[in-house]
């Protein structure tokens, strides 16, 4: 599929910003299942400074900063990314989760050996004893790992509401599991949390998914929003991303902008700024399929001298 | 047992080691058959020549030296009063040279393999990936962040760790132990400084006669080794010292080590990034900053990239450090290398890395991350201490054989959850050393700290240390602070040399554009917060003098005159609401109560110990900008505050003694602050804030005692109060030889330019300090908007005529041209403070907040 995503942000202050430092996390990943062919992000007021850089997850992302005193601060970032079908899994064919376990645990490879991060409790995932009684419900020995990891994502998308507002980015699991609810990030941190206490290599994957429902379909949740789900490393398959917010392996209507340990690692916009008292944000994200021929890698904006074009590599 | 060599026999030297009792354990004084060792004969018989007597005066003295040059844990305002001071050892921790070059090389081969890891793991990591380090070691560490690979691009020029401090203990047959690195903020150079300087001072003979090697060349590499390390401006590189704001308890030592290297101290607040640089934020706008040396710990460098972590540091430093713009020492990811589970894999590393034989050995450590090692500190439990990666506050180590049983199951839950993050190590018993404590030396268990500076071809291992006590099993002890210093005694004489009290030659002085903001606006307030107190303490003599019916006057007018200052008083200072609010008659007739207050409740707002408080607090955060003698009087006012504390038993008429100490203290202060500082902007900020607050003061003396609600018949006496409090009666009797009248005591208190306690005289300071700020230099033919104001009073106050002022309005009742003058002038200076903090504090009062993050 061929997508053009428009992802605005608009902070909007009661007090003039004198300066503002920022990390962007917005530019798509090429994968095997992804390309992105064009990727501008603007800002306005223009920044003063603003470079590219990849992070230790070869995510990448971008860093600015505004020296002029501003009351609104808007930043659009425009990616035009191709997505292609991984190819069909078969649950019920793969290894026995515990004969995986003792693969992974085994396995000598440098990446695998880089791997264990995603073994261990991070900054907004931590192991506790409830979860990990949770996931092994979905475990039972011998049952093959991606039916058992399809089981845990149907479990928590029925067993937790999707509930807006519920949650922020700053609700611990330990509260999402008592009260049952909250959003795309909360279940992929779940998930995540599930899976490393059995052993498991977890990561979180941050990106956008596309909402217009097909002719007779039921429209999917995460509109007009950035989205978020996982990814499980199985040996020989590699990473099978999960969603569990849809109850779905993640395919070619998601588009992936980076992944980390969870969500800290890989904040769309994170900011701080000098000045200002309140704001107000707002934020659409517009995820439009094209036609081919439509990519051409133009802007549909023209750039406007305040603003500051950035063409990736 | 007591310990009675024949050489000891009668003498005072037996007096003081009569408690000397050995554990069996190594000791630094005594071979385990009660023989001194060589390197503390010399030292004894100059103790036993000094006498009983003497060696308490220069423990005395080696105290008092310390608690002067203000590094102690002294901080007021901590909130309780258990402060823990250090005190300073006068007998040494003796070392044989041979014995001490031999541990040297073991503490460079250290810091070399321990270097040569952080360059991988914040790089390729290798060592990471062909497995030779288990990941988790490193990822499981608090200390981990994904943004330390690639923050410092490689410099092939310099050393990974430019400087370190290692621990050390002593095992039983001698054998030095590495007990734990302190790599990422490694604190204690600026103590071992200071400890030789006052035992040199102290007992200059020892050094003479013992050859104790120099540390002041340890000094100028490490400054060296952090030019070495600057990316740019080769020549003169702008080093700076990042001092914790949150470790008060340091606060001194750093600014004591930055003095001596000759590096600005700035904390977090004093800097700011601009398109990618670091900037230290000075009176004469931004400077660009080469190299940091580091005391912030690596978590805490940048709230925009540690989200969460991070309660100080600078946004967008780790960018300007990924574009290679700046240097910093030691590197982000240093703090990883904290790292006790690294313990079982050092032998094999130094032999893969670097060749060699591991020389110096930790404690036996087993790190739980391995199923194997996991297995035996379980078998083991009770015989081991357990402890975190790296032990912290809030999770300290702890001996498996003092939890009840509870305890140990939650420990070994949290350890079957997260193994990588715990280690098990062997129970250490150190060596002890001796201790003098009043009239006995005493043998206790220590740690001793070393520091090592390196560049890419040369480590170098200071010639020194610190030794603390700690408890026999390693951890510091609680409860006593007692230092000393490590003495490398050599065989040839020490070359004698000047004591340098700072590396930097005299004509490289601080620029006065070096002035941080948040410096010039913290003696800004110290000023007025001096002035504040002073004024308070006046007024309140004055009073107290009415109240205690002292001043020989009528009743009547005495009334008058404590009624009407009472009232001018809570109308300046805001401490007194009292006698100004609904039941202000009833406060009036018994003010004991309300005054009291206003002296020694903290709480309020302007009280006497809350303007005294503030004074010391805005000096304790620009300690480094006053002489030993001036830091010496705040010390003493923290002392008098102790006094001032709300007590059920006070009395008012108990209070003048108190007060009057005070204010000894402050005009001591004010004369120092006048003498010895240089005259620079600092000076004009400390006294552009005194000058102010003084002139509030004298307006709302005058306005609210001559201006309304006057009684004619009552007026010489509150004259005479009037020119008490100002300090002006004596000039008076002097120059106008009269009757008290209002036009010569308003000439004398308002216009007179040459009365240092006139409001004319203030103003015209103020204009003077104002002209000489720096950005009013550039425009040479403008005034600045403070110098407008200044102007504009000074002008009002010049165009006055005294006759006016003075003449009454036709009921008598008050006096309007002085209501009006006032008044007007009234405004100007709150502007003159606003538009003063506009010009040069913007950055210090701007607030950081993190943006939400969606």
């Amino acid at each position: 599929m061929d997508y053009r995503i428009t992802h605005r942000t608009r902070y909007r202050y009661d007090e003039p910003v004198s300066l503002s430092y920022n990390l962007l996390l917005l530019s798509p990943r090429n994968t095997l299942f992804q390309s992105c062919s064009n990727f501008q992000v603007r800002i306005s007021p223009q920044a003063s400074l603003l470079e590219e850089r990849v992070d230790r997850f070869g995510n990448a992302g971008h860093y600015f900063e505004i020296h002029k005193p501003h009351k609104i601060l808007t930043i659009t970032a425009t990616s035009d990314v191709t997505t292609r079908q991984s190819p069909l899994i078969q649950p019920e064919n793969s290894l026995p989760w515990d004969v995986a376990i003792q693969r992974i645990r085994e396995d000598r490879d440098s990446d695998a050996r880089l791997d264990r991060l995603f073994l261990l409790d991070s900054p907004m995932i931590k192991h506790t004893r409830s979860i990990e009684a949770f996931a092994r419900e979905s475990f039972p020995p011998g049952r093959p790992i991606v039916a058992a990891a399809l089981d845990l994502t149907a479990r928590i998308n029925r067993e937790f509401s999707y509930t807006p507002g519920s949650t922020n980015i700053t609700t611990p699991l330990t509260e999402v599991m008592s009260t049952r609810q909250g959003v795309c990030q909360d279940f992929a941190h779940l998930q995540i949390a599930c899976l490393r206490a059995l052993g498991l290599p977890a990561r979180y994957v941050s990106g956008y998914l596309e909402t217009q429902p097909p002719p007779g379909k039921a429209r999917l949740v995460g509109v007009d929003a950035s989205h978020a789900w996982l990814a499980i490393k199985i040996p020989d398959l590699g990473w099978i991303p999960l969603d569990p917010t849809n109850n779905m392996i993640a395919g070619e209507r998601h588009i992936m902008v980076g992944w980390g340990r969870d969500y800290s690692d890989v904040a769309p916009i994170s900011g701080v700024i000098i000045g200002g008292s309140q704001h107000q944000l707002e934020v659409s994200v517009d995820v439009r399929p094209i036609e081919k021929n439509q990519l051409s890698g133009n802007s549909q904006h023209t750039s406007q001298p305040e603003f500051r074009d950035y063409q990736p590599i | 047992m007591i310990l009675k060599p024949d050489m000891l026999a009668g003498s005072s030297l037996e007096q003081l080691l009569k408690d000397y009792n050995l554990s069996g354990g190594w000791d630094e004084m005594f071979s385990s058959d009660g023989m001194v060792r060589p390197v503390w004969q010399e030292i004894l018989e100059q103790l036993e020549q000094m006498g009983l007597e003497q060696v308490g005066q220069h423990h005395v003295e080696c105290q008092r030296l310390l608690r002067e040059s203000g590094l102690t844990h002294n901080l007021y305002g901590s909130g309780n009063s258990t402060k823990r001071l250090w005190e300073l050892d006068l007998l040494p921790y003796p070392i044989d040279n041979q014995e001490w070059l031999q541990l040297e090389r073991g503490l460079q081969q250290r810091v070399r393999l321990l270097g040569r890891i952080l360059t991988d793991l914040t790089g390729p990591e290798k060592l990471l990936k062909d497995g030779t380090l288990p990941a988790e070691l490193f990822f499981s560490h608090p200390a981990w962040h994904p943004t330390w690979k690639g923050a410092h691009p490689p410099e092939p020029k310099t050393a990974p760790l430019t400087f370190c401090a290692i621990d050390l203990v002593r095992g039983g047959d001698g054998r030095f132990f590495v007990q734990s690195d302190h790599l990422d903020t490694p604190s204690g150079l600026g103590f071992v400084l200071e400890n030789r300087m006052i035992l040199s001072r102290v007992v200059p003979g020892f050094f003479k006669k013992l050859n104790v090697r120099r540390l002041l060349p340890f000094f100028s590499s490490l400054r060296s080794n952090l030019e070495l390390l600057s990316p740019n401006n080769q020549e003169d590189p702008h080093i700076i010292l990042m001092a914790d704001a949150k470790a008060q308890e340091t606060h001194f030592e750093q600014v004591f080590l930055a003095n001596y290297l000759g590096l600005t101290l700035a904390q977090s607040d004093d800097l700011t990034i601009r398109n990618g640089r670091l900037t230290l934020k000075t009176l004469d706008g931004l400077r660009p900053v080469d190299v940091i040396l580091r005391r912030v710990a690596d978590m805490e460098c940048d709230p925009l990239e540690l989200f969460g972590e991070c309660r100080q540091g600078v946004a967008g430093l780790i960018h300007a450090l990924r574009r290679g713009s700046l240097a910093m020492a030691n590197p982000l990811g240093t703090g990883m290398m904290e790292n006790l589970g690294l313990i079982p894999f050092l032998p094999n590393l130094c032999r893969t890395l670097l060749g060699e034989e591991l020389l110096l050995p930790s404690t036996p450590t087993w790190w739980c991350g391995d199923r194997l090692q996991y297995q035996y500190v379980k078998d083991n439990f009770d015989q081991l201490v357990i402890k975190p990666l790296r032990p912290l506050a809030r999770e300290p180590a702890v001996s498996g054989a003092q939890l009840d049983k509870t305890q140990r199951e939650q420990l070994l839950e949290r350890i079957r959850r997260n193994p990588a993050q715990y280690v098990g190590q062997q129970r250490f018993l150190s060596g002890t050393t001796p201790i003098l404590s009043s009239d006995r030396i005493k043998p206790e268990a220590m740690v001793i700290r070393t520091f090592i500076t390196a560049n890419s071809e040369n480590m170098e291992v200071l010639p020194g240390g610190l030794v603390r006590l700690s408890s026999r099993e390693g951890a510091l002890k609680e409860g006593r602070n007692i230092s000393k210093g490590v003495w490398v005694l050599s065989d040839e004489p020490a070359p004698l040399k000047p004591r340098v009290r700072s590396l930097r030659p005299i004509e490289e002085a601080p620029l006065v554009g070096e002035l941080p903001s948040r410096v010039a606006e913290n003696l800004f307030w110290i000023g007025r917060y001096a002035e504040r107190a002073e004024y308070s303490i006046r007024i309140i003599r004055v009073i107290l003098l009415l109240w205690n019916e002292e001043s020989g006057l009528p009743d009547d007018q005495r009334l008058h005159c404590l009624r009407s200052l009472l009232v001018a008083f809570a109308q300046i200072t805001g401490a007194a609401p009292g006698f100004l609010g609904k039941e202000k008659e009833a406060f009036l007739a018994d003010p004991e109560k309300e005054l009291l207050a206003a002296i020694v409740d903290n709480k309020r707002n302007n009280s006497l110990s809350n303007t005294l408080e503030s004074l010391v607090y805005s000096a304790q955060t620009v300690r480094e900008r006053f002489s030993v003698d001036t830091w010496q009087v705040i010390q003493e006012i923290i002392k008098r505050l102790e006094g001032l504390q709300p007590s059920p038993h006070l009395k008012l008429k108990n209070m003048r003694r108190e007060i009057d100490a005070i204010i000894t203290l402050l005009m001591v202060f004010s004369g120092q602050t006048i003498e010895s500082m240089t005259q620079g902007q600092g000076w004009r900020f400390i006294n552009s804030g005194r000058r102010l607050e003084r002139a509030i003061f004298t307006i709302g003396l005058v306005e609210g005692t001559l201006a309304k609600e006057i009684h004619t018949q009552h007026e010489s006496a509150i004259f005479e109060c009037l020119l008490s409090i100002t300090e002006s009666l004596i000039t008076f009797r002097r120059r106008y030889r009269s009757r008290l009248e209002a036009r010569p005591v308003l000439d004398l208190i308002l216009l007179d330019e040459t009365n240092p306690r006139s409001l004319a005289f203030q103003i015209q300071a103020l204009d003077d300090h104002t002209a000489h700020l720096p950005r009013a230099r550039h425009l040479p033919s403008h005034r600045s908007p403070e110098g407008r104001l200044t102007l504009e009073a000074l002008s009002a106050l010049r165009l006055a005529v005294p006759e006016q002022l003075a003449s009454l309005s036709r009921e008598e009742a008050y006096r309007p041209n002085l209501a009006h003058l006032l008044s007007h002038i009234s405004t100007l200076l709150p502007l003159y403070s606003v538009t003063l903090s506009n010009s040069f504090f913007q950055h210090t009062q701007l607030r950081k907040r993190l943006a939400a993050i969606f």
